[in-house]
């Protein structure tokens, strides 16, 4: 560095102070108007420099001093810049302001290649634009670039195809429709250019023929239909559906509506590309027949041969809209709760062995679903399957299947360090078939915050707890079928204590619909919009249910009820009391109706210990254990007894749902 | 002079409600465990719930309740010396058992796999060291955890509800 003369410097300060002086006082004070910047060389490489200088202009004693700045990279106070280490061609912008005036500012764009070969940018045209379905269009790519870059590109298109070398084959199309095609470079895939191409129709539509895989259904049930057109040319496949009455999906599914006489319906595909070409096919939907009501149910040990006081039927679950179906046996009948939940084949040791169609989330992603039951929780998607019971079908049903291979991986908030059940082991059924008080399973807690329940489960990554409108949650077969909608009849006969090995009952669809499910001189007792009432024990009020899908009488504990000490050990969740006791209590509906009841309570121990092969148990309690302590009653409330279990807001002879009645 | 008083004195109002939210956040930002931990994690699991609080006390405990919009209800009842020894909850589904029962919740978990299943019944883990239960069916759950041992004296478990 220089010395520098301090006697010099002083002179000048004073020189240059004195100028400052006169300049203010004059009548020539210094107007800064512009700024104007360049770099020498403007086009340089990673690292590399350029040196910027500046002229300021304007009127009066004005200096030309000004402060620089880059966007990039970095530059001195003289001036000198400085490029950033790039990868492809960057184009820095170097600002000078005036330091007399720094509303003046100049800039100038300085070129910075990397070292290497790079691409600059990408260019496309296709030859012919304008084009017919099926025939093709030779693409190609201008890639520009730095060096020894590599012009490869790949291509794209948004529907048709193209090869490699870029001969794009138009889409089979209806109507005239626009398709981009799209060429990205190889060495950096940030450079890519598209191009649209205009495609029309071709070839003639000279017929459409329509079948259906059911041609003959039943009132609410649905037919898969398939449109085959014929023509000539690159013609178009595309139709639309219309049936009347009843609905038509996209893809062709029939759903009927509920007839009262045999109805003949035509189900209609027309010809996107030519609507005068049309076909039908008809598919006749008749009435659901009397009597077609009727679920045998069975109370035995269960497919795993352990199950006490298990209330099971079968169903016939099908791909929605076509015959190929399974009939499903053993599915717990749940007057708890909604939706039916079928395990699947496999490790998981279940029956359904269909590929049912997954539900998708709002997001786009699978649907899956967390069922909670109070001592676990089962997981899988949420599927459609049609679910037929006895003659009945529940068309296009949400449900749920558990338990099945390769499904996303249980979140954390679902197990809750409760027990998986979705395996025959853990479960002891086939699945549950859910006919409770309730339309869906979870209803408006599920739609304002996500909860643990549903899940959108995007592939590759992990599920996350979502919010879902009831109308897409996984629903209770009942309110969907044809006729027989507003309840259900679950009659088993009475049993003698100790028990049974096996019991016999009927699960009619149905509350005084028909002559089989007449409500006589049972009475309803409703429940609040939780599904429950209340149940009078030594005149205090507990919240109470009826529950066949719980396998004992559950209810209080041993310190409201001293004389029902809870078993020991793998019993504790029953009742162990030193002989049989009588319990009596009062069942309380939200309308105040009520009636007593009075039932016995034996030794769980003894009762298993002394009946090995009873599957029957009338006398099983046990206490409820959560507090406040609650009633529920289980599946021996039902042995000798008509219940009724009506869903919410239909309309039945007892008034409306929800109740339960007996 | 308590530090909440000095802090208005010398800061003003508006700016001693932040330095005093500031440091309850610092406090229990941390912590979002409740069974067996200080009360600072009620304050946890009410702003994790996204649910309002109330607090209630008599002589022997204080039961800091919670409500979610979605109609869970959570209950943690806290000792005179500021311990959670008991949670109850109702509500449409189950509540995030991993957070009620903080460091608790392994023992559960694994007390639970050790369960019989099936049939379906109610949930009933007793252990002399930690209770937990729980009833009802999806739209109505109920249930409660607590610590046999950490009751205060005069407690009964029947209160935790």
């Amino acid at each position: 560095m220089k010395r520098v003369d301090v006697g010099k410097w002083l002179l000048l300060s004073l020189v240059l102070a004195v100028l400052a002086l006169l300049a203010a006082c004059g009548s020539s004070s210094p107007t800064v108007t512009s700024v104007s910047v360049a770099c020498t060389p403007n086009t340089i490489t990673s690292g590399g420099t350029s040196q910027c200088g500046a002229v300021v202009g304007g009127s009066g004693n004005i200096k030309q001093t000004v402060v620089w700045s880059s966007n990039q990279g970095s530059i001195s106070s003289s001036g000198l810049f400085t490029a950033p280490m790039v990868t492809s061609q960057q184009r820095p912008v170097i600002t000078a302001v005036s330091s007399q005036n720094s509303a003046q500012s100049g800039t100038y764009q300085i070129t910075v290649n990397p070292t290497g070969p790079s691409i600059t940018s990408v260019s496309v045209s296709c030859s012919p634009s304008v084009l017919q379905s099926a025939q093709t269009s030779q693409c190609s790519a201008m890639v520009n670039g730095i060096g020894n870059f590599d012009n490869a590109v790949t291509w794209s298109v948004s529907s048709g195809s193209i090869s490699g070398s870029g001969v794009l084959t138009a889409p089979i199309v209806p109507t005239n429709t626009q398709v981009t095609a799209t060429a990205t470079s190889v060495q950096d895939n940030t450079k890519s250019a598209f191009t649209t191409l205009n495609i029309s129709p071709a070839g003639t539509v000279s017929s459409v023929t329509v079948s259906c895989a059911l041609s003959t259904i039943q009132s609410n049930q649905d037919s898969q239909c398939t449109a085959t057109v014929g023509g000539t040319g690159s013609f178009s496949p595309a139709v639309t559906w219309a049936a009347s009455p009843g609905t038509t999906t996209p893809s062709g599914l029939y759903v009927a509506p509920t007839v009262s006489t045999s109805t003949a319906v035509p189900v209609t595909a027309t010809s996107v590309q030519n609507s005068a070409q049309a076909g039908s096919a008809t598919v006749t939907v008749n009435p659901v027949a009397a009597g077609n009501n009727v679920v045998p149910v069975t109370v035995d040990a269960g497919p795993t041969n352990s199950y006490v006081n298990g209330a099971f039927a079968s169903a016939t679950i099908c791909v929605p809209g076509t015959a190929t179906c399974q009939t499903i046996d053993h599915l717990l009948v749940d007057t708890g709760s909604a939706g039916v939940r079928l395990l699947a084949s496999g490790a998981a040791g279940g029956e359904l062995g269909l590929a049912l169609p997954q539900k998708l989330a709002p997001d786009g992603n699978p649907l899956n679903e967390c069922f909670p039951l109070a001592d676990g929780f089962v997981w899988g998607p949420v599927a459609q399957a049609d679910v037929m019971l006895d003659g009945e079908q529940a068309s296009t049903l949400a449900v749920q299947v558990i338990g099945q291979a390769g499904e996303s991986s249980v979140p954390g908030t679902c197990s809750n360090g409760t027990t998986d059940l979705s395996a025959l082991s853990a479960l002891g059924a086939n699945g549950i078939l859910g006919v409770g008080l309730f339309t869906q399973d979870c209803g408006t807690a599920c739609t304002q915050a996500p909860t643990n329940v549903y899940y959108s489960c995007p592939s590759g990554a992990a599920c996350h707890p979502i919010t879902l409108a009831t109308t897409s949650q996984v629903l209770n077969p009942v309110p969907f079928l044809p006729g027989d909608n507003n309840g259900v009849l679950l009659q088993l006969p009475a049993v003698t204590p100790p028990g049974a090995t096996t019991l016999s009952g009927t699960l009619f669809l149905g509350i005084g619909t028909q002559a089989n499910n007449g409500v006589g001189s049972a009475a309803a007792y409703t429940t609040d919009s939780n599904g429950n009432f209340l149940v009078t024990y030594n005149g205090t009020n507990y919240p109470g249910s009826i529950s066949s899908g719980l396998n004992a009488n559950n209810l209080l504990n041993s310190t409201t009820v001293p004389q029902l000490p809870a078993c020991t050990g793998n019993f504790s969740q029953y009742y162990c009391p030193a002989s049989t006791q009588s319990i009596s209590a009062t069942n309380v509906g939200i309308n105040n109706a009520s009636s007593p009841i009075t039932f016995g309570v034996d030794n769980a121990m003894d009762l298993f210990t002394t009946n090995p092969t009873f599957a029957v148990f009338p006398t099983l309690a046990g206490p409820s254990t959560a507090v406040p302590q609650a009633f529920d009653w289980g599946l021996p409330f039902f042995y000798g007894r008509n219940v009724f279990t009506a869903i919410e807001r239909a309309n039945t002879p007892l008034g409306p749902g929800p109740f339960w009645a007996y | 002079m308590n530090w909440g008083s000095w802090l208005f004195g010398f800061a003003g109002k508006a700016t001693a409600r932040g330095i005093l939210l500031f440091a309850l956040l610092g406090f229990v930002s941390p912590a979002w465990a409740a069974l067996g931990d200080n009360s600072a994690s009620v304050q946890a699991d009410s702003a994790r719930m996204n649910g309002a609080l109330r607090s209630t006390s008599n002589a022997r405990y204080t039961i800091q309740e919670i409500r979610t919009s979605n109609g869970q209800t959570v209950r943690e009842f806290v000792s005179p010396g500021g311990s959670v020894f008991g949670v109850a909850w109702d509500g449409p589904t189950t509540p995030d058992l991993q957070q009620l029962l903080g460091s608790y919740f392994e023992q559960f978990r694994q007390a639970s796999e050790q369960r019989q299943h099936p049939p379906r019944g109610p949930l009933a883990i007793e252990t002399p060291t930690l209770v937990v239960q729980q009833s009802g069916h999806l739209r109505a759950f109920r249930g409660r955890a607590y610590l046999p041992t950490a009751l205060p004296s005069g407690v009964q478990s029947s209160e935790i509800q």
